[in-house]
């Protein structure tokens, strides 16, 4: 179990670092004011800087509050939780798979396979509704707007 | 008087009503449709404007249009998706009413007439002010858009929930992210990694869905595991919504719609900042804001007003100047001029009845589009008792099409993934998103006119002082960005008076 | 005339299932033909691209055409997914001045070489335009004041190295002076208020943005940077009768990707040239402003070809 102080102390120096290869960045572009206006890197070297500067700020109202952070719990591991982070597994392998089998069949098996794992047990109802859906879908999208969406490898164009 | 009548009766012949109808039907389809931009529906359907002929194929455009705006505040409401970037503000107060307080209906209903309102209103500016309007309009210049940029930046302090500095975190990285790929003042590529696909810069769509809709679906599956879902009791008694609530908005309405107006009539600029802007005012001005971001009806009348009302003000520029205000306005500036309609100063002139036409189209679009969605305010509500195992897939896929649809792309994809798990992360650390959203859609504005009011002032920073537009606006953003450090103190004053 | 178009429309189905075996169907047989424009919906290229398609898809009958936008990478990834697509005639896309000039800037490696034209619809012409009351009525009074005035003048382009930044830049070689560049990123539109509104003292862009300022009276075009005066503005002198060849124009040319059979290029550059002879055409374009051209096939490869040569000696003598 974490709690927000950490979780602060985790923003802050994400933000500093972030902040900080930002601005390294930005000086290589050129940060120098002309006649011709500021450089390139001018406005996001600003931002790499403000970054580190509430990072900073972050990090002493952090360690100011130190009590109140330390007791305010956040969630990272519970039932709840898992499950999510399988959800987004689960999502990830859908897209993957879309760039192979095309958009509709990836669904039509992310769909079964997550309405299954979200609990749903009625089969013929899980079939239908991912059935009904992409035929709507199929209608609307490929027949009516002529939206292409992505397809299989084996189907080519 | 006679170029109206002319125009009334040209407007609703019975080809041109169907055309309407059909048209404000399609853009609230694709308005609710998340990755469905209005631009994409506007271009698909431009063709067909030819085939029809005449004004029909203007006016159908007219109702895709303003149906598309409000559309998108149903499945922000009912899903916390906005289904176009004009409606992301408007899931901060109408998610919650819809499903944590388990009022879909009174949401719904609020933001049907909010939009209705907003878009009418403007209608009434176009009509009687737009000249005026667009004279002001014209005074926009660099330093002007920069610190319109810079006032709705700084609206991220009071529109963060929990913790102010990490919701500033966000915005800035909203900013930076803005900046990725080809940079059009110095012609430099930023921050591309090399890759083709930044070189073209980060797509705000697939950011948006993913922080919105995809983060939603897994903070749902967290929060409700184990939970069994309760199906909440829709008694919609009424459509409408009710007298204490009309009461309670009347003044926000009437504040959004003229902000939204006026930013609409500044080329460039759209619903998204439109609405953005109107829900901070209307939380600035609120005897109680403790209610803001928990339900608060004013937030979303805000909202849906202040992007409703943009329709009307970016005809402003179209009809008198012959500039569009936007992306959707220059398409059907396209159409006018191809049926023959020669929108600028000329207009008012040689083509009463052109005018006249456009006015009662966008005024009955408005209307239309207030009927039909409270007409399907009973439907749409059902969606909250949709079993959540079917719900929450579904959105995904929805979300998946629409960001694929959006450019085609499937890298955008990808970062909508990306964007949907961090998004959970930073819902875990009480970083709040609208920060996120605000730096992404006002990044470039802001930093394109800052260089640019530079390169106009040979590097002279005086010239944000020197133009006193400018300078009064960078002065409401500096009181608007610390608001939360003295608005307590000042609510402390006024109450012990 | 319908009736032949049936007949001989039926002709071609019956011909085409006798040879099914073989895979030899007549071009395009009733499928879908996708046409990447890589651009954003809504805008000039994107209008008119689907204008043409449209009219196109009338004439031709047996078609039906699909756009999509792939604005990604500066469009450079949709110029890529033409290149790379199947040359059978059913990919097609739009491809942009930009073609000819980012090769030169280092950004892609992608060149007109990789396509084979149909149709050229559009090539709007840099002008010259400046506010109505400006002191300057013809192109020498605005050199003469910019050699005295030199640095101050502002002028409005679309982005820094994009085409109208080119242009005012190969002005500034031509005639030694020097100008303020001021980049509106978001288009001509935005120059268009800019000029309207006095921020900027004028702009070498395609004139379409602006011509209902011209028209009304606020805005005035000195030249054009064409081979022939425009339609639109027949009186406006070109650049090349002022004694100075210059000819930059933004195109957008409707292309298949190169190696498309001969055949399949016949049928739509036949196509491309009858809608392009029809009025429908010309009042299509005229009416948004935009000044159309007919430059069909083979025409076209060369005046990418023409364009490319000229961008690359320029912005190669513009890096010394």
């Amino acid at each position: 179990m974490a709690n927000m102080r950490n979780c602060n102390l985790c923003v802050s120096a994400l933000s500093a670092l972030v902040g900080a290869s930002i601005a390294v960045t930005s000086y290589g572009y050129g940060i120098g004011v002309t006649d011709f206006g500021p450089g390139a890197g001018f406005w996001p070297f600003i931002l790499g800087v403000a970054l580190i500067i509430v990072a900073a700020a972050i990090l002493f109202d952090t360690v100011a509050n130190n009590q109140s952070y330390s007791g305010q719990e956040v969630v990272l591991r519970s039932p709840g939780c898992t499950k999510a982070y399988i959800l987004m597994l689960i999502v990830i392998a859908y897209v993957a798979l879309m760039a192979v089998l095309g958009f509709y069949i990836a669904s039509f098996l992310f769909l079964a396979l997550c309405m299954r794992y979200l609990g749903l047990e009625r089969k013929l109802l899980i079939l239908a509704v991912s059935l009904i859906f992409l035929g709507i879908v199929w209608i609307l999208f490929s027949k009516v707007l002529h939206i292409s969406l992505p397809r299989p490898v084996f189907m080519g164009n | 008087m006679d170029a109206i009548l002319t125009a009334l009766v040209q407007t609703f012949s019975a080809g041109n009503v169907m055309l309407l109808v059909l048209g404000t039907a399609v853009g609230i389809l694709i308005g609710a449709m998340p990755g469905l931009s209005v631009n994409m529906g506007l271009a698909l359907l431009f063709p067909i404007t030819f085939s029809v002929g005449g004004l029909g194929g203007i006016i159908m455009l007219l109702g895709i249009y303003c149906g598309a705006i409000y559309g998108g505040s149903i499945t922000a409401i009912l899903l916390k998706t906005p289904g176009t970037p004009a409606s992301a503000a408007t899931t901060l107060d109408g998610y919650p009413m819809a499903i944590k307080n388990g009022q879909p209906g009174r949401a719904l209903s609020i933001s049907t007439s909010a939009s209705t309102f907003g878009g009418v209103f403007s209608v009434g500016c176009l009509i009687l002010f737009a000249p005026l309007l667009a004279k002001v309009a014209l005074q926009f210049s660099k330093p002007e858009y920069f610190a319109l940029a810079v006032f709705g930046i700084s609206m991220v302090t009071s529109v963060s929930s929990g913790s102010v500095l990490k919701g500033i975190i966000g915005c800035i990285v909203g900013l930076w992210i803005a900046t990725i790929g080809l940079d059009a003042m110095s012609g430099m590529e930023r921050f591309t990694l090399g890759t083709l696909y930044l070189s073209g810069g980060v797509s705000f769509m697939p950011i948006l869905i993913g922080l919105f809709a995809l983060t939603q679906v897994f903070i749902n599956c967290e929060e409700n595991t184990g939970v069994k879902q309760v199906k909440s009791d829709i008694k919609i008694d009424s459509v409408l919504p009710s007298c204490a609530d009309v009461k309670l908005t009347l003044p926000t309405l009437v504040r959004s719609s003229a902000i939204g107006t006026f930013i609409g009539c500044v080329p460039g600029t759209g619903g998204d900042i439109g609405s953005w802007i109107s829900y901070n005012q209307a939380k600035v001005w609120a005897k109680d804001a403790s209610q803001f971001g928990k339900g608060d009806p004013r937030g979303i009348a805000a909202s849906e007003s202040g992007n409703n009302s943009v329709v009307g003000g970016a005809f402003i520029p179209v009809l008198t100047l012959g500039i569009p205000g936007d992306g959707a306005t220059a398409i059907i500036l396209g159409a006018l001029m191809v049926h023959g309609i020669q929108p600028g100063p000329l207009l008012f002139v040689n083509d009463p009845v052109g005018i006249y036409t456009i006015f009662l189209g966008l005024l009955a679009a408005n209307l239309l589009m207030g009927a039909m969605g409270f007409s399907m305010i009973r439907v749409f509500a059902r969606v909250v008792n949709i079993p959540r195992q079917i719900l929450l897939p579904m959105i995904v896929v929805l979300a998946v099409m629409g960001t694929y649809s959006y450019n085609n792309s499937m890298p955008d994809v990808v970062i909508m993934l990306c964007a949907g798990v961090i998004g959970f992360f930073m819902h875990k650390c009480g970083m709040s998103v609208p920060g996120v959203i605000i730096g992404i859609i006002l990044g470039k504005l802001a930093e394109e006119n800052f260089t640019g009011s530079l390169m106009m002032s040979d590097g002279s920073a005086m010239v944000f002082l020197e133009h006193p537009l400018c300078a009064v606006l960078l002065v409401l953003s500096l009181i608007s960005l610390f608001s939360p450090m003295y608005r307590p103190m000042l609510r402390k004053i006024f109450e012990n008076r | 005339m319908r009736t032949f178009k049936t007949l001989m429309a039926a002709a071609v189905v019956a011909a085409g299932m006798c040879v099914a075996t073989s895979a030899f169907a007549a071009y395009p047989d009733g499928k879908d033909v996708t046409v990447i424009i890589p651009k954003n919906p809504g805008g000039g290229t994107d209008t008119t691209a689907r204008g043409v398609i449209q009219m196109m898809q009338k004439d031709m009958g047996n078609v039906h055409f699909v756009c999509v936008n792939k604005p990604d990478g500066n469009g450079i990834v949709g110029m890529q997914d033409v290149a790379n697509a199947k040359p059978d005639g059913y990919t097609l896309g739009m491809v942009t001045v930009e073609l000819d000039i980012f090769p030169h800037q280092g950004k892609t490696k992608l060149s007109y070489k990789d396509f084979d034209s149909v149709i050229a619809p559009i090539a709007a012409p840099a002008a010259l335009i400046v506010p109505a009351k400006a002191p300057y009525n013809s192109l020498d009074d605005f050199i003469a004041y910019l050699k005295k005035n030199p640095g101050k003048v502002m002028m409005g382009n679309s982005g820094m190295g994009a085409i109208w930044h080119i242009a005012t830049m190969a002005m500034e070689k031509e005639f030694g002076v020097k100008v303020k560049h001021i980049p509106y990123p978001k288009g001509t539109a935005d120059i268009a208020a800019a000029m309207a509104g006095g921020h900027i003292d004028g702009t070498l862009a395609d004139p379409s943005s602006f011509k209902t300022q011209i028209e009304a009276g606020n805005l005035k075009i000195l030249a054009v940077m064409a081979d022939k005066r425009t339609k639109m503005f027949p009186n406006v002198p070109t650049f090349k009768e002022l004694g100075h060849n210059m000819a930059i124009r933004a195109w957008a040319t409707l292309v298949a990707p190169k190696g498309t059979p001969a055949d399949v290029m016949k049928t739509l550059r036949d196509s491309a040239a009858r809608v392009a002879a029809t009025p429908e055409f010309t009042s299509y374009f005229l009416k948004q402003g935009i000044d159309p051209t007919d430059i069909v096939g083979e025409d076209a490869n060369k005046m990418m070809a023409n364009d490319d040569a000229m961008y690359a000696e320029f912005l190669a003598a513009l890096k010394k």
